[in-house]
């Protein structure tokens, strides 16, 4: 239904993109919008560790260190595929580059700085793996084939089906140069979703032809928060729109009705999250009210050079008032699937700072490439998974520098992933949960060292490398992939559910048509499904998704990829 | 010739069938704009 004023539930990047849709499509005021969240960034956070450290989800963990930088993780665009998110982009100033927007920013980094990843895939013995074999044999194909040719309309066919699951009769598949590289790009387990595997596959098919130098990507100039978030918080104040932080909206109120299944918020409880005031807020007839149910890095917690992050066993705060919602309306979805099954979702992450460049110079060396060309992984030699396979130990993903606008020239920033927490380090006898910010470098240099091809090894390095860092921040994320949990189609509510007069929900725990999520794109496309609803602007107005997955060269193309 | 335009037809419309109907299966034609008009707005 139309409305002409909103409450947003939650300040990612979903609901920024609702907001400046409605204001520039919708020609709302921005007096009209009101957020409230518990902060500014979500999961596209990047700021100076002191700074994060007084986050609500690490105050009762107070750090020794909190020197460097955080970036709990990183986005790699695709302006091929990221039409809506590079639609939004274009509509504000850049935060860092005056005269530009933040599309403009981005795409005139990236051209200076292209990506060709020379080193994806890294091994003991081997050092650099031609990755661009992918390995597939012919029962990998046809599994692929299937899930490629697989149309929209028959994808509740993947309802409850996990990744382990669709290829269970071919363990062949997670041996491949292919699954190493797919699972590590967008970190997807073994325990993700057969469907949303099928909507990656679709979306990315290009991409698929081209994996192993990861030449689609393309990079913003700073982190996600300051080139992608900060423009957006910047145009919205200017615009007169409220952002109340520090406020957690606990529960809501419903109007009943005669069918029980007309979905009308008539109130929310919002909770100071530094002092546990309780406000209750209305919201009248002309109100809309945007969530996004869920965010990947609630419950998140960091640690320092000396000291692990510690788990913190929160459900998640989006993902409890999607709860207590999906609890009174039969069609709002399924929030346990997502955030009820962490050994499916967590991983660990971690962000180096360090004072000079010796390190980056040495895995510069290594891997012959120079810093912001995309990600590296390193696979173990001995059989690590539950099927007693091989598979990625780790991977690291060096930033063009600077990282952060005011990281020093002398400084670097690198950032890691660990993506199956509870194993074990090779070089460091414990699991990557439990391992401090030293533990994970040396976890790092290890694996270097095993890699190198020399003449001098990078463990001659070691003391000095050490002696180079400010800090090295682990982060433990429970629902890093929640997104990707297994689910059936329902499991998710629609971005404007049957029966809303008045509520839509945003964001990666959203369903839309087609959409992969993890990218922003989903996320920012949901919001201006959101806005134009509310706003009363035609779906057709929508920014036109490309289809890869329709386009003869491109399956042709991939066709070809699979055999090589 | 005429047996062979005859046969040269006969085996285009099979190809020409056979693609169509894979392309139906696939739901080739489906128009996307239609999955969007479940958000379109309704005045109160």
């Amino acid at each position: 239904m139309i409305k002409h004023k909103a409450i947003l539930i939650g300040a990612g990047l979903a609901n920024l993109a609702a907001a400046v849709y409605l204001i520039q499509e919708g020609k709302w005021a921005g007096s009209a919008i009101t957020f409230y969240s518990l902060d500014d960034h979500g999961s596209n956070d990047g700021s100076r560790a002191a700074a994060q450290a007084d986050d609500y989800w690490n105050k009762e963990h107070p750090l020794a260190n909190t020197k460097g930088y955080i970036a709990r993780g990183g986005r790699m665009l695709n302006y091929r595929t990221y039409v809506d998110l590079m639609d939004l982009l274009s509509r504000v100033p850049s935060a860092t580059e005056p005269g530009l927007t933040a599309a403009e920013d981005t795409r005139e980094f990236d051209a200076k700085h292209r990506t060709f990843d020379k080193a994806r895939l890294l091994r003991r013995g081997d050092g650099i793996i031609n990755a661009g074999h992918l390995g597939l044999n012919n029962q990998d194909r046809a599994l692929l084939t299937k899930l490629v040719l697989m149309p929209d309309k028959d994808e509740e066919q993947l309802d409850n089906v996990s990744i382990a699951d669709y290829f269970k009769d071919d363990p062949h598949m997670f041996t491949t140069n292919f699954w190493y590289m797919w699972e590590t790009t967008f970190a997807f387990r073994t325990q993700s979703s057969a469907q949303e595997l099928r909507r990656y596959m679709h979306m990315m098919l290009y991409e698929f032809t081209q994996i192993e130098h990861l030449v689609g990507v393309n990079r913003t100039r700073y982190n996600q928060y300051e080139s992608i978030m900060l423009p957006l918080i910047e145009y919205l104040k200017q615009q007169g729109v409220t952002i109340i932080l520090d406020k957690i909206v606990t529960d809501w109120t419903f109007k009943d009705t005669a069918m029980q299944d007309d979905i009308t918020v008539t109130g929310l409880t919002v909770t100071d999250a530094n002092t546990g005031e309780v406000a209750q807020v209305p919201v009248d007839d002309d109100t809309a009210v945007i969530f996004t149910n869920g965010s990947i890095t609630d419950s998140a917690t960091i640690g320092d050079y000396h000291t692990p992050a510690r788990e913190n066993m929160d459900y998640g705060i989006a993902a409890s008032l999607w709860q207590k919602a999906s609890e009174r309306f039969y069609n709002l979805g399924n929030p346990d699937k997502f955030f009820a099954d962490r050994d499916a979702s967590e991983w660990v992450s971690f962000t180096l700072t360090t004072k000079d460049h010796l390190l980056l110079n040495e895995i510069t060396r290594i891997t012959t490439q120079v810093p912001g060309n995309a990600l590296n992984s390193f696979l173990s030699t001995a059989p690590i998974t539950p099927l007693g396979q091989p598979d990625v130990n780790m991977s690291i993903v060096v930033h063009h520098q600077p990282h952060f606008t005011t990281q020093k020239p002398n400084e670097s920033v690198i950032w890691g992933y660990f993506l199956y927490p509870r194993r074990t380090g090779e070089f460091v006898q414990k699991p990557y949960i439990e391992m401090t910010g030293e533990d994970m470098l040396k976890e790092l240099l290890g694996q270097l060292a095993m890699v190198d091809p020399g003449p001098v090894n990078i463990r001659e390095h070691e003391a000095a490398i050490m002696a180079s860092v400010v800090n090295c921040i682990p982060v433990y994320m429970p629902y890093a992939s929640a997104l990707f949990n297994n689910r059936a189609k329902a499991d998710r509510p629609l971005v404007i559910p049957a029966h809303s007069t008045n509520l839509a929900f945003t964001g990666e725990f959203a369903e839309q048509p087609y959409q992969m999520v993890f990218t922003e794109q989903s996320a920012v496309r949901s919001g201006e499904i959101a806005a134009y609803h509310f706003a009363g602007i035609p779906m057709s107005h929508l920014v036109k998704t490309p289809r890869y997955d329709k386009d003869i060269p491109t399956l042709l193309r991939a066709t070809k990829k699979m055999f090589e | 010739m005429k047996k062979q335009t005859i046969r040269l037809s006969l085996i285009v419309g099979v190809l020409a069938g056979a693609t169509i109907y894979a392309m139906k299966k696939l739901d080739w034609w489906h128009d996307d704009a239609k999955d969007y008009r479940q958000f379109e707005s309704h005045r109160a």
